[in-house]
């Protein structure tokens, strides 16, 4: 929840109920299970950004259908596939992804991988707010002698 | 530094917002996403581009990863050529190379490489093709069959020089191609626009890439230092277009041997013997090159001074005293020709 708040998702809240918002919450709760899983494999940040940011991307092109819990979840567990193979060394296998009470066979990850491929054209490669966190910190905290640690490990 | 922190939440919820539905219309669903089985995913409903449009009509070369084909395409009748990506384990799904390699490849858009058009996957899944437009003749073939104009000294400086702004766009996004020879080189007989095809794994340097079981078709173009198995970098590229440049001007390869050791021993008797600082395996190859090219290779006594000088600045034993393909496209070689970039 930390984290959440941090990156700001909490101000989404109050949108929950409203009536035609159930694809908002599904997004919320997608990027729950998606910094959830960052911090169980130890992903960096920056997967958890281009997994939201492939999973906003392939919503923008091809809708869910209400109630398709499963469905989102296994755009998820795609995205953060393909978000961790374009940015982490060690990749895990499809099956280990934590997907609670829904059960997707390996086969079906790599259907789902494709189509997201295949929606976001296979454009995956998007420069994030992480190549420049660095730089403007430190501009930011060059009054100081030396930006707090916390930050920077963000 | 409460600053630091919230500009940099605003940032990324600014960042993250972008993309916040703009949601197609609610009644067009997916297909297999009204079915409320799962099951349905196997059922071949999902809009995935398949490989249905395109027919092979026959193989053209093979690698680890997959063979080549040339196709067309059912509908349009178009010729293209289909490279195939296997997936070797579907536990891991679609596999982190092939990710990076394409979403490299989409980003490439030069007048001097060849376009890929689109990917598509196999009926099993188990693979992709990337579909690249065909332009039906190699610079081999078109050496072999149009050898007027292909000798003609004011063609070779075009064609180099497209071969080089094709290089150094490459070069330009870190990515070695590894792989240039005159069969990756295609010619529109038309307008003689020549293009770069990357049917051999041309790969962004830094990632992790396994060569499984890749077989090289030829050794003749490979800088001495991939032949040595040292650490190696874009000049391996520019090694192969020098090679390139000898044949069109000679019209025949320069390096020619059976075997990648006497690959090497042929370069050394050509361009002389480096000697290596002692006791060190080094890349770093001391006094690089000794001997006059013009006369070590008869055939190029056409070719004028500054193409020999050009040549042998792209032969340089020595791979981090080669000129890069940047420099290489201010040569005075090209002072003479009008520049189309």
């Amino acid at each position: 929840d930390r984290e959440i708040s941090v990156i700001g998702f909490k101000t989404h809240q109050s949108s929950y109920d409203m009536v035609g918002n159930w694809i908002k919450s599904a997004r919320l709760n997608a990027i729950k299970w998606i910094l959830k899983t960052r911090e169980f494999f130890g992903f960096c940040f920056q997967t958890a950004y281009l997994s939201v940011t492939y999973f906003d991307r392939f919503l923008s092109k091809r809708s869910i259908n209400k109630e398709k819990g499963w469905a989102i979840r296994l755009l998820s567990v795609a995205c953060i596939s393909l978000a961790a193979k374009m940015e982490e060394c060690k990749v895990p296998k499809l099956s280990e992804f934590p997907v609670e009470e829904y059960n997707f066979e390996s086969k079906v990850i790599q259907r789902m991988e494709l189509l997201v491929l295949n929606t976001l054209e296979w454009k995956m490669r998007s420069v994030t707010p992480f190549a420049y966190i660095h730089f403007y910190i430190t501009k930011l905290c060059k009054d100081s002698p030396s930006p707090p640690k916390i930050i920077l490990s963000r | 530094m409460s600053t630091a922190l919230s500009l940099c939440g605003r940032n990324l919820v600014g960042f993250l917002s972008i993309a916040c539905f703009n949601l197609a219309d609610p009644q067009i669903l997916l297909g297999f996403l009204s079915v409320a089985s799962i099951d349905f995913l196997k059922g071949g409903a999902v809009l995935l581009i398949e490989m249905d449009k395109y027919k092979k009509t026959r193989e053209i070369g093979y690698g680890g990863f997959g063979n080549v084909y040339q196709g067309c395409n059912r509908v349009t009748n178009e010729n293209v050529t289909l490279k195939e990506l296997w997936f070797p384990d579907e536990k891991e799904g679609v596999p982190s190379v092939v990710i990076k390699e394409i979403s490299l490849l989409k980003e490439m858009e030069h007048s001097n490489i060849v376009r890929l058009l689109e990917v598509v996957s196999a009926v099993n899944e188990n693979s992709v093709y990337l579909v690249y437009e065909d332009m039906e003749c190699d610079l081999q073939k078109f050496m072999n069959d149009c050898p007027k104009i292909a000798k003609d000294p004011d063609f070779i400086k075009r064609f180099l020089q497209q071969i080089l702004c094709g290089l150094a766009y490459y070069h330009s996004h870190n990515i070695l191609h590894q792989d240039l020879k005159p069969q990756n080189m295609w010619i529109d007989r038309f307008d003689y626009i020549l293009k770069l095809a990357d049917f051999g794994w041309a790969r962004a340097f830094g990632g992790s890439f396994k060569k499984i079981g890749y077989l090289d078709v030829t050794h003749w173009y490979k800088a001495p230092e991939l032949l040595r198995c040292q650490q190696f970098s874009t000049p391996v590229d520019v090694w192969s277009v020098g090679c390139i440049f000898a044949e069109m001007v000679t019209r025949r390869p320069l390096f020619a041997e059976f075997s990648e050791v006497h690959q090497l021993l042929k370069i050394f008797s050509i361009l002389g013997t480096p000697t290596w600082p002692e006791g060190t395996t080094s890349h770093l190859f001391a006094n690089c090159y000794s001997k006059d090219l013009a006369a070590a290779v008869p055939g190029l006594v056409t070719l004028e001074p500054a193409g020999i000088d050009l040549l042998s600045k792209m032969l340089c034993i020595n791979p981090s005293g080669r000129i890069t393909a940047h420099d290489a496209l201010k040569h005075a070689y090209f002072d003479n020709i009008e520049f189309e970039v």
